[in-house]
């Protein structure tokens, strides 16, 4: 086994085992099947010709030269990667690290005749290698005493992107990003080049596409939907919560935005067009409108089944509210309150009927007061009829209030 | 209530019309190096320049549209395709290229602000440290952008250029003549001026900016078609008011022998428009533009050089997360700074050598842009066409020609 680093390969003469010099080595083909990529082919340039060596069988890599045994040949294969060409000096995703960075150089070992990429070096020593002075530097930095550390990645913990443009179909996209958290996941598409993001959007599957952009800054959220076909754009929005979907559409031109929701469910762009007429900072814009509501006269069992059938989401289940026939708000029933009444009791004899609640016209500012005054993690929006229209998260609050900076950008 | 949103959202639609990216880029160009420079040219010259101008234009079209097409097809800024392209050394070398260049702009930008408020009577002494810091302060603050339209404000007050060009009555056969024919003067004088001209009009930091901002605003090439008009729009208007700079200074001073050695020399030529009041409003334009330019110049270059070599960048960032990028930042400040506290040149040679530096290295960026929009793989069917690539060529030749003269003329 031989440690070395791809910068150092480029450039390198190339020769059979008879001594026959065949060119330099320009690039170096792996298979994206295959993880840590092993490098199956080799391009060669002599002089001005270039030549392709499939299925390069490496004999040595030396100190100034490569030797090859033998030279087959058998056509190309389609889902390839060009490491000169698609790696170096690209973006990569640092799985780890959770954020975007750019490819110094590679290291890659040899072994059982292969040439193995096997991490990514990330670090200024990089940037050195690749000027021609990483010598001369580290000779001077240890005479100054100043440390000069590597910083290469394990392949295992990137994730190459690859533009769409290259119709590189990989076998398991970007496995290793869709398992990071959608909030990162969002992070690292808004420090992608605009054309890369799309490319990367395409391969997460529906739900997690919709947790994503819902995590994404409002201005790249817009691009990213103004890039994307119609059918495509409604089929995610309508995967995310109606407020989220109200403050995208309010940053799109307004043809679009119609065109849109014209897509959506009926009820859905019903509900998202009701929200996107309250004026920015008061409740309204920002309360969620998935609440769980219930009347009076059903007994504490047949609350419990129904929330079993419902499954809320963890945001939904905070509170269960009370509403008359003509869903005006009268109480309010904790979870806990629920859990512990016997189970014949009616919701109208376990709920408080003082409820804490806000206005949908209200400003945030009165929501945040109401909020910390009574210690709440949910406030039920009513609007002038007393009709319950909504409720206010207390993690959309914390978003609003304490994350203004994401907002301004738009 | 719906209403008068939709109303507030269409004004700024069409404030965005008018001030796209292009119009941005191309006039902030006319920054204090510009203006000072335009104001020589014609004290020194008259109309002698006034063709090249007309011909630059041309040229800053042609620039300006590649550098946004590539923005528009590639998504990516210019440093980070410089990189991905080219590799390490000749990214080492664009970034030298680009960092030497915006140091001369910084420089002249200081030197503006330090020669519009020596008009106030204040000296250089005091008003380049703070407004140093200053400046400093509001951009890693973040409230700059809050600020900037005081200084958008400032500046617009050098259209006035254009009515004085008018006012002073100039001879319009001469000027029509000047502007169609050719004529060179082969002495330093003449060549320093006229590389300064071409280092100001298509000045290197431009292409980066302008690229930057169409790739940042996720243009595709699907809607670039009102980018293009924009870009196309912008270069025109920037030598417009380049032209009237020139036209009011060359018939204003250049009939009396005045050459230009302070800011109050370039105020003069207002004098046919707003009277007595030259000095003050030439002074609050120049400084508007000024501070403007010295604001956006410094971060644009620590983006640019943070980007093509991988390191983290961006205001929101803590220091110890992106040390390179406010370390850059700063330093680029403190050097422009400190030329002009610590240079015995008058303020507006200053300025026009920062701009001659400019037009120096302005050919290297220009033929990696040439190379980057004649690359297929990259460009697909939107690269250069034969025209683009003749008047890019020409333009970068002449540049160099234009340069080894000047050297020639200077040390005969």
């Amino acid at each position: 086994m031989q440690d070395m680093f791809f910068s150092q390969l480029v450039g390198k003469p190339v020769f059979t085992q008879q001594g026959t010099y065949i060119g330099k080595l320009k690039d170096a083909i792996a298979s994206i099947y295959k993880e840590p990529p092993i490098v199956t082919s080799i391009v060669i340039s002599a002089g001005p010709k270039v030549i392709l060596v499939l299925d390069a069988d490496i004999n040595a890599v030396k100190k100034d030269t490569i030797i090859l045994n033998k030279i087959h040949h058998s056509p190309l294969p389609e889902d390839i990667l060009y490491i000169a060409q698609d790696i170096m000096d690209k973006q990569i995703v640092d799985v780890n690290g959770r954020k975007v960075v750019r490819v110094n150089d590679l290291k890659a070992t040899f072994i059982s005749q292969k040439i193995v990429i096997i991490g990514v070096d990330i670090g200024f020593s990089g940037l050195l290698r690749r000027l021609g002075i990483e010598r001369p530097i580290k000779f001077l930095c240890k005479l100054l005493h100043i440390p000069l550390g590597d910083n290469i990645i394990a392949w295992d913990n990137v994730e190459p992107i690859v533009s769409e443009e290259r119709h590189l179909k990989l076998a398991v996209p970007y496995k290793k990003l869709r398992q990071l958290h959608p909030a990162d996941i969002a992070d690292i598409i808004e420090d992608l080049d605009s054309h890369y993001r799309s490319a990367v959007f395409h391969a997460l599957d529906e739900q997690t596409l919709a947790d994503t952009l819902e995590e994404i800054e409002p201005d790249v959220q817009v691009n990213i939907i103004e890039n994307m076909s119609e059918e495509e754009a409604s089929n995610i929005l309508e995967n995310m919560p109606a407020d989220e979907v109200a403050d995208i559409l309010e940053e799109l031109d307004e043809e679009h935005a119609q065109k849109l929701l014209e897509r959506m469910d009926k009820e859905d762009s019903e509900e998202i067009k009701g929200l996107m007429e309250y004026e920015d900072k008061t409740v309204g814009s920002m309360m969620s409108t998935d609440f769980i509501a219930f009347p009076p006269d059903i007994t504490a069992q047949q609350t419990i089944d129904q929330l079993r059938l419902i499954q809320p989401s963890p945001d939904e289940a905070y509170y269960l509210y009370v509403i008359d026939k003509d869903e005006h708000l009268i109480g309010v029933v904790s979870l806990r309150d629920l859990v512990v009444a016997p189970p014949d009791r009616l919701l109208k004899d376990i709920m408080d009927p003082n409820v804490i609640y806000v206005r949908d016209t209200d400003g945030i500012y009165d929501l945040t007061e109401v909020v910390t005054k009574y210690d709440l993690l949910a406030v039920p929006v009513v609007d002038d009829d007393m009709v319950l229209v909504g409720v206010a998260i207390i993690n959309d609050i914390i978003d609003e209030v304490f994350l203004p900076r994401r907002r301004k950008h738009a | 209530m719906k209403l008068k949103k939709k109303l507030a959202n269409k004004q700024v639609l069409v404030f965005l019309t008018i001030l796209g990216p292009g119009i941005i880029a191309a006039s902030a160009g006319n920054d204090a190096g510009g203006i000072t420079t335009y104001a020589m040219v014609g004290a020194e010259l008259q109309y002698k320049m006034l063709w090249a101008i007309f011909l630059m234009t041309f040229s800053l079209i042609i620039v300006q549209e590649m550098a946004a097409r590539m923005g528009a097809v590639t998504g990516k800024g210019l440093s980070d395709l410089i990189r991905e392209q080219f590799g390490v050394k000749s990214t080492f070398f664009a970034m030298l290229t680009l960092f030497t260049a915006n140091v001369a702009v910084t420089t002249s930008e200081f030197a503006g602000i330090a020669a519009s408020l020596e008009l106030f009577n204040i000296s250089k002494y005091v008003s380049v440290p703070v407004m140093a810091l200053i400046i400093w302060l509001l951009v890693l603050k973040g409230t700059y952008q809050t600020v900037e339209k005081v200084f958008i404000a400032f500046s617009m007050l050098l259209l006035s250029y254009i009515v004085a060009g008018f006012m002073a009555k100039p001879d319009w056969s001469e000027v029509a003549r000047h502007t169609f024919m050719p004529t060179v003067e082969w002495n330093s004088n003449f060549l320093t001026l006229f590389v300064g001209t071409v280092g100001t009009t298509i000045a290197p930091w431009m292409q980066f900016y302008l690229q930057s901002s169409i790739a940042d605003k996720g243009i595709t090439i699907k809607n670039y078609s009102y980018e293009r008009i924009d870009t196309i729009l912008g270069a025109i208007v920037a030598d417009v008011i380049a032209f009237f700079i020139i036209l009011s200074t060359a018939s204003a001073l250049y009939p009396h022998g005045i050459t230009i050695e302070s800011a109050k020399d370039a105020a003069l030529a207002l004098k046919p428009f707003v009277g007595t009041y030259a000095p003050i409003v030439f002074g609050m334009g120049l400084f508007g533009a000024s501070v403007m330019a010295a604001a956006i110049l410094p971060l644009s270059t620590s983006y640019a050089i943070c980007e093509a070599f991988g390191w983290e960048s961006g205001l929101d960032n803590k220091f110890e997360d992106a040390p390179v990028f406010f370390i850059l930042y700063t330093v680029l400040i403190i050097i422009g700074a400190c030329i002009v506290l610590f240079s015995s040149q008058l303020l507006v040679h200053i300025m026009l050598i920062a701009q001659v530096i400019n037009g120096i290295l302005v050919p290297v960026i220009l033929i990696y842009m040439l190379k980057l929009t004649n690359n297929r793989r990259l460009m697909g069917e939107y690269v250069n066409s034969a025209i683009y690539n003749i008047i890019a060529w020409v333009t970068v030749i002449f540049t160099i020609a234009l340069t080894v003269l000047m050297f020639v003329f200077m040390f005969r």
